[in-house]
């Protein structure tokens, strides 16, 4: 399932923003970013809320001058995930996905599956600057730019970095399936 | 780079989920509608902001002091620089001594603390340092400073003061930039050489500052990118 990017038809500068809107369109990306942070579904949903909930509390301090409303909530989002990291860092050194059959999985093609179990494994055993590029990319489905943006890198380091745990995740993959 | 197999972790998040959540956002709206003495303080507070600025345009008005100061005030968000060629501490100056405490303490004692520190970076002595102001007729509020320490990598300061003041520095080089999309901050190196009275701009420390939620918070380290996510991750 590829990812479009709703949020990236506001202006800047778009005074009366659609906060109706916002919710529905940032809610899956903003899921499947914890979803490719923890590999939870019900960590992914409890993260969501905290994210949604803190960012409407504050959406009156939101300033469309400084930053994209996606910036704006994924930077939320990276605060809620940090503080969620620090509660449990004393209980767990790594987040490693529990490999339940989730609601959606495809019970017909088990290679499938597996293969998923596989990727959120790897996925876990990344470093975590990785992890988290690799979360805001496929998971909250921004782009480079805006990656690079929010984690004060270049855009070309935020290319490079995302190509080489890419390509390194699909040689595992490959050697697992051979 | 064919990366389609990366996005087949992806779900639609559950419908029930999102509905209870949807409901949770209206019961918080209905909670939003402003209160009359939220909005007087917010207005006390722009005022007070207001009078600050006011008083050093009355003073860069006067073209003999405006050519002698050389000064330049520039606001970033609701924090105010003076670019000035002039060391800030006076004869009056008086030295203030801290009180130590727990740092366990600071968020009873309402000092935010960043949810992101940089890695080997401990709080020093676990404990914070609080300055209490006696004479406030200057304007000057308490503020409190906790420092992380690393062996060898340097020290990270934050500085949070109750009242939000020109911030005086001696470089033209202030950057601004956004945090979290939501305020405004200054970035800038170097610091005031207390020795030779002079700015110096050699000194290996960077300086973020902003304001936010009427306090005026400074974050001083080596590393901008580090100050920069620590800044972000102080709660919203």
């Amino acid at each position: 399932m590829k990812n479009t990017n709703a949020l990236t038809f506001f202006s800047p500068l778009q005074k009366n923003l659609d906060w109706d809107f916002i919710y529905q369109s940032t809610l899956p990306n903003l899921y499947n970013y914890f979803l490719y942070r923890t590999g939870n579904e019900k960590i992914a949903e409890d993260l969501s809320s905290i994210t949604v909930e803190r960012a409407w509390s504050n959406k009156l301090g939101y300033r469309s001058d400084l930053a994209s409303v996606q910036s704006w909530v994924f930077g939320i989002a990276r605060n809620v995930f940090r503080e969620y990291l620090r509660e449990h860092r004393r209980y767990t050194s790594k987040l490693v996905p529990l490999e339940t059959e989730d609601s959606q999985t495809d019970l017909f093609d088990r290679d499938k599956f597996e293969a998923k179990i596989l990727l959120k494994r790897l996925i876990a055993m990344l470093p975590e600057k990785e992890q988290e590029l690799v979360a805001l990319k496929y998971g909250a489905g921004l782009n480079n730019r805006e990656i690079a943006k929010l984690l004060h890198l270049s855009e070309s380091n935020v290319g490079t970095r995302l190509f080489r745990t890419v390509e390194s995740l699909r040689k595992k993959l490959e050697v697992d399936n051979e | 780079m064919n990366d389609n197999f990366m996005y087949s972790l992806r779900q639609h998040p559950n419908k029930n989920f999102s509905t209870h959540l949807k409901n949770r956002l209206e019961e918080l709206n209905q909670r939003q509608a402003p209160k009359p003495g939220l909005r007087r303080a917010r207005l006390a507070f722009g005022f007070s902001m207001v009078l600050v600025l006011v008083v050093i345009s009355m003073v860069l008005a006067v073209p003999s002091a405006r050519a002698k100061l050389q000064d330049l005030v520039i606001t970033i968000g609701d924090q105010g620089f003076l670019i000035s060629k002039e060391h800030p501490l006076t004869d009056q100056e008086t030295t203030i001594q801290p009180v130590a405490i727990p740092i366990e303490q600071a968020a009873e004692n309402g000092v935010i603390l960043p949810a992101y520190i940089p890695e080997g970076f401990g709080v020093e002595q676990d404990q914070y340092l609080f300055y209490h102001v006696e004479d406030s007729s200057e304007g000057k509020g308490d503020w409190a400073e906790v420092t992380w320490v690393n062996p060898g990598n340097g020290n990270i300061a934050m500085i949070v003061s109750d009242s939000a003041s020109i911030m005086v520095v001696g470089t033209e080089t202030l950057e601004e930039i956004s945090l979290n999309g939501m305020y405004a901050a200054g970035l800038y190196k170097g610091g005031w050489n207390n020795d030779s009275f002079a700015w110096d701009p050699t000194i290996p420390f960077y300086s973020l500052v902003f304001v936010k939620d009427g306090k005026s918070i400074n974050f001083t380290g080596p590393d901008p990118q580090q100050l920069i996510l620590m800044a972000e991750s102080l709660n919203p």
